[in-house]
């Protein structure tokens, strides 16, 4: 299926993570220009890296949650382009056990992850709102439902962004903003890699299709989630797990 | 600012409200009642913010436009145990004294927010200078300045 995107212009938030470049690889198939934000000079170059050959197909441009003058200086001066389309990878790891977390470390984590969020879609939905026209979507995590032990912060803000998400799609569906949440399960990308690469056959003997997910597939199913076909995929979430998370 | 500039800057914000509030053959002065009268809602109040932002390349912040905590400030001054009308100026530096003390005799009547406020507020934001008696805004708006709005897209 041919896929029809009502624009072009696209904001990947965490720009230099591997499904992220998966996803501009296949945004500039289709056409599509995508903004690749990376936090750092390292990040960039992992861009540059990933996009070799696609020079002039993309942008990228320096973003990092933590730090607000990033964000309004792409955000708050955007001009008068539109901003068709965001698609949020952004998030800091931080594994550790409930109990044995340090306050400053765990408020800082939520600053970053939640708060610093909300900062961003304020900004992103009102750019969108202007032309009554912009599409969100937001990169959670089986993990958001289902964590493992030392997963409790990392599932609080996925679950605190996905609520965010969720409200900007209710509040503004009527005027042309909307939001949708993709939750994959395990993913051989990025830090999921390392993990499969341990623990795979496990993993894949819970999983009820028998396998992981490749990047590839997580990026075509965000184009999919972009484009007009899924216009009715509103404020909710959609779980690409295999049905890993349906059973015990 | 000159009194072109403010009649400019009225008819701008009556284009927005016309456009955003889908009005037709609606008269609206610098009088008109945001929320009494013509019913806007916290979705149009966002729109209408974000419409400001781009026609006047200014920062809107929605809670400071809309008046939207003149109550709560009312109940801090009342605590801190202030004179309510210059606790007030200080948080909406674009209200002339006059207009603060409007508002506080007619809180009753619910939402306090007139257009006038809007050309008031995006005026402060260009010009930067504290609203007061003086203000050429006012002599123009004291004048209830009528426009026949004309529905535009919605």
């Amino acid at each position: 299926m041919t896929l029809e995107y009502p624009g072009t212009l696209a904001l990947i938030l965490g720009g230099s993570c591997e499904l992220a470049l998966h996803l501009a690889r296949a945004m500039i198939g289709d056409a599509l220009r995508p903004i690749l934000t990376y936090r750092n000079e390292a990040g960039r170059d992992r861009i540059v890296r990933g996009l070799e050959g696609l020079s002039g197909r993309y942008e990228s441009r320096r973003l990092d949650l933590a730090d607000r003058t990033t964000l309004e200086a792409l955000l708050d001066s955007w001009g008068e382009d539109p901003l068709d389309f965001t698609v949020d990878f952004a998030h800091g790891d931080y594994e550790e056990l409930v109990a044995a977390a340090d306050d400053d470390v765990l408020e800082r984590y939520f600053r970053e992850n939640v708060s610093s969020r909300a900062c961003f879609l304020r900004r992103a939905a009102r750019i969108m709102l202007r032309r009554r026209k912009g599409r969100m979507v937001f990169v959670s995590s089986g993990a958001a439902e289902n964590p493992n032990p030392g997963q409790g912060f990392y599932a609080a803000s996925k679950l605190a962004s996905e609520a965010l998400y969720r409200s900007v799609g209710l509040e503004l569906g009527r005027r042309g903003v909307t939001t949708v949440i993709l939750r994959p399960g395990y993913v051989r990308a990025g830090r999921g890699r390392a993990y499969l690469e341990r623990e795979g056959k496990q993993v894949s003997r819970k999983i009820p299709t028998g396998k992981a997910l490749e990047g590839e597939e997580v990026a075509r199913t965000i184009l999919f989630l972009l484009s007009t076909h899924a216009r009715n995929l509103n404020a909710t979430v959609v779980t690409m797990d295999g049905g890993l998370s349906s059973g015990k | 600012m000159k009194k072109e500039a403010h009649m400019e800057l009225f008819e701008s914000v009556q284009g927005i409200l016309t456009e955003i509030l889908d009005l037709e053959d609606a008269e609206l002065t610098p009088e008109t009642y945001l929320i009494r009268d013509l019913g806007a809602e916290s979705i149009d109040l966002l729109e209408i913010a974000v419409a400001m932002s781009y026609r006047f390349k200014i920062r809107v912040e929605d809670d400071e436009a809309f008046l939207k905590n003149f109550r709560l400030h009312l109940v801090e001054a009342q605590q801190e145990d202030l004179q309510p009308a210059d606790y007030l100026a200080e948080r909406y530096p674009f209200l002339s004294r006059d207009r603060i003390e409007e508002i506080l005799s007619d809180l009753e009547g619910g939402p306090t927010v007139k257009i006038k406020d809007l050309v008031c507020y995006a005026a402060h934001r260009l010009d930067g200078a504290p609203a007061d008696e003086s203000d050429p805004l006012l002599p123009l708006l004291s004048a209830q300045v009528g426009v026949r709005a004309v529905a535009g897209p919605r």
